[in-house]
Order: structure tokens, then sequence, then C-alpha cells
């Protein structure tokens, strides 16, 4: 049998043409493994050859992502793949988002076996193909040689069709996939065993893996309502007429802001409701039930409430993933924080 | 920050301290069956619940209802 065709694919910094000054770099073809591509090579073996390495600048495909990705699949076919790689691109959010949309579209425009390699946290996570297997990477280079083993042994399983294990094991990120396989014990027996283990504080492992909430601390309370700066924050649905920013209607990918400068209330004119996960057209007849802008005016003018930060932030909160919302959140809350805002009122539908 | 949740056990679930029972999922702070005034009045209320909890000491995440 010959050996397996990998395509490789780096950005500009790992294909060696440069830093941040190279990174409009158009997509370009090399032969062969190129800067990691060399290690990835050995560890891959007789059995698999890097043909070649398309390399492009991460600005590049992050300004014009619509043209550069289908020029950097040209060049992938070119090199009539078994397998395309893309990265480790370990924490580099352009590089990971690069990766992503390369490895998703190899895999639906040349129909191969696609993986990539990130660190947990990078956002390129989000935006892949579920069907492109990410294997786990550190956060910077510096474990580049166990990640890039990890990367090699996916790689050969995914070619050879071998059945991967739990992501744990294998050492990629979690693919949503469920595989049924035997047990020797029942699930009352192991249900049973892991509530005796949690009873005597034994470690155990849960089967079902529940979405990890942050505990935050509460606030401390706030002494005056007359001496705050109020921040506004909703995952109603709420925005502009027309939705300028695209928000989804479920699982949003982005939150907007919209000025509150001058606006007294929220007429049905110039605010909609956009929230794809309840029958939303009490909120689109009038927003204040969504929040209560008007009620809050009142109390400004009566000096019950001390300021407004007048910016109303908001996004749709239906089926939106535990780590995505994290991420939002964590967005909105340093645009608070650096507004001085001292409290926030929340609305949640 | 004062939470309105028209489902309350969900924040509580999620550990947020400071939750406000609004009135309903798609009309969390009103009612389209009142009158516009009455309805106003109902969203002041709860308003002011939520204000009110800002000023409110808690370590545990704690409901408050509009009375």
């Amino acid at each position: 049998m010959s050996a397996v065709r990998v395509a490789h694919y780096l950005n500009q910094f790992f294909g060696g043409v440069g830093g941040e000054d190279k990174a409009d770099t158009p997509p370009e073809l090399r032969p062969g493994a190129v800067g990691p591509g060399t290690l990835l090579q050995q560890l891959l073996g007789a059995a698999a050859q890097i043909v070649g390495t398309v390399i492009c600048g991460d600005n590049r495909v992050a300004e014009r992502e619509t043209e550069t990705v289908p020029e950097i699949v040209d060049l992938l076919r070119g090199l009539r793949p078994d397998v395309v790689v893309a990265g480790p691109a370990f924490n580099a959010g352009r590089y990971g988002l690069a990766c992503a949309a390369v490895s998703s579209a190899a895999r639906r425009d040349l129909r191969v076996p696609a993986l990539t390699a990130m660190f947990a946290e990078n956002p390129g996570r989000e935006a892949i193909d579920r069907s492109v297997l990410v294997a786990v990477a550190g956060a910077t280079a510096v474990g580049m040689k166990a990640d890039l083993e990890r990367l090699a042994c996916l790689t050969m399983k995914t070619v050879r069709g071998e059945a991967l294990g739990p992501a744990d094991v294998e050492g990629y990120h979690p693919t949503g996939r469920r595989v049924n396989e035997f047990g020797d014990r029942t699930g009352a027996e192991r249900m049973v065993d892991m509530l005796v283990k949690k009873l005597r504080r034994e470690p155990y492992v849960s089967e079902l893996v529940v979405p990890a909430f942050d505990r935050v601390p509460p606030a401390p309370p706030v002494k005056d309502l007359r001496d705050i700066t109020l921040g506004v924050v909703t995952t109603s649905g709420i925005v502009r007429a027309g939705n300028p920013d695209g928000i989804e209607s479920w699982r949003a990918t982005r939150w907007a802001r919209y000025s509150l400068a001058g606006v007294d209330r929220l007429a049905p004119e110039a605010f909609t409701c956009v929230h794809g996960g309840y029958d939303n057209r009490y909120i689109r007849q009038d927003p204040h039930r969504a929040m209560p802008l008007d009620v809050l005016r009142r109390y400004l003018a009566d000096r019950r409430l001390g300021r407004l930060h007048e910016t109303l932030y908001t996004t749709v909160g239906n089926v939106m993933p535990v780590e995505r919302a994290r991420r939002l959140g964590r967005e909105i809350a340093q645009e608070l924080r650096d507004a001085a805002v001292q409290a926030v009122l929340f609305t949640a539908t | 920050m004062a939470f309105c949740s028209a489902i309350p056990t969900i924040p509580v679930s999620a550990g947020v301290p400071r939750v406000i029972h609004g009135r309903a999922v798609p009309y969390l702070l009103g009612d389209p069956s009142l009158p516009a005034e009455r309805e106003y009045l109902l969203r002041e209320r709860l308003t002011a619940t939520a204000l009110s909890t800002l000023t409110a000491d808690v370590s545990e995440p704690i409901v408050f209802t509009a009375e």
C-alpha cells in the first residue's frame, strides 16, 4: 500500500514566512513538510507522507476569508490528499479560526478527513465543523512534541478508519458524538457504586457530563441607588430594528451594544426582538416588557437612581452553549467594568 | 447584578445570587392582558424589586418576588 498523502496547513509564522509583519501573506504552496511539519512527518512514520504544505497569513484569512479559504482549498486539492491536517494552533485566536475554516472547508469540499489541534479555549473550536477532529494542544508551542505526537496518532487512526476511544483517553476535544459500548455492569450497579463513592467522599467520574457553572461570589450590596451607575444587559433578544448586527435567533455567536443616549423609550419602531426560543410578539409590541427603560428613565428623573450607563448590551440567550455564554459574558463584563458601572439590571427570558 | 427571570430555578441552579421572579417568559416585565397604565405599574413594581435587591446583602442565590 502506498503511503497516505497528508496535506498540511500552517500560518505565516509556523510556515517560516515571518511574524505579524507578514500576516497578510497570500496562500502559497511548498513541497513536502515545513516547520512543525518536519517533526509531524517523523512521528507519522513511513506509512504517511506530507506531500505539501499550504501557508497563509492569519490576517489574510481573517480579513478576506470568503476568497482566501477557497484559494487555500484549491492548493490543497492539487496535492490530492488522503487527509488534511491544520496547525496545531495552540491558543492563537486568528490561527485557530484559520485552521477551523481551512479544515472545515477541506472536509466539506475535498471530502477527505481533516484534523487540527488547538488549546481548549481557542475560539477556533467554536467555528469548526463537527466532522473535523480537533486534537488537544497546549496553550503555547512549548509542548509541541507531545501535541504533534497526539495529532500524528489521531491522524493515522482516522485515515485507517480505526475506532477512536473516549476523548479524554485519545486526547481530542469532545465531539458530542456518542458511541454505544457493552459494559459488564448495569447502569443501576454503576450508579449505586458512584453514589456510594460520593457518600464516602471518594473520587468518582460521572458518565454524564453536566456543564460546569462558575460559582461567582455575590457582589457586595450597593449602599445607595442614588450614588451608582447602573448598566443594563439582556439575553431577551431585543435588537435595533432590522437587526443590523445579525444576532442569531438561536445559538447566538455575538452580542451588540446600542447607545441609549437620547433614547427615552424603547419604541417598537426602533427596536424589535429576534429571540427564537419563545413567542416574541409581546416584546416586539413593547420592548419594555423585556427591558424596563421606561421605568428606569422615571427613576432617573425622580433622582431615585444615580446614573444609567447609556448603553444596552444585548444578545439572544437561546440554546447557547455554556462556553460561549461565558465568553460573551466576559466581553460584556469587561465593557461594564471599563465604564465604571457598579451594578447591573439583567433581564433573561 | 439583579437578574430578572420568569423561571428562577434556572438562574438559581446556575448560582446567580440576586434573582427576581418576572411575570412570564414572553413578557418578563409586563402583561399584555392588562390595560397600559396597570401594566406600567406592574413593571414599575417588578423593576423596583429588582433594583432593591442590589442593596440587599446576599450570600447565596435568593429569589425575590414583587408583592
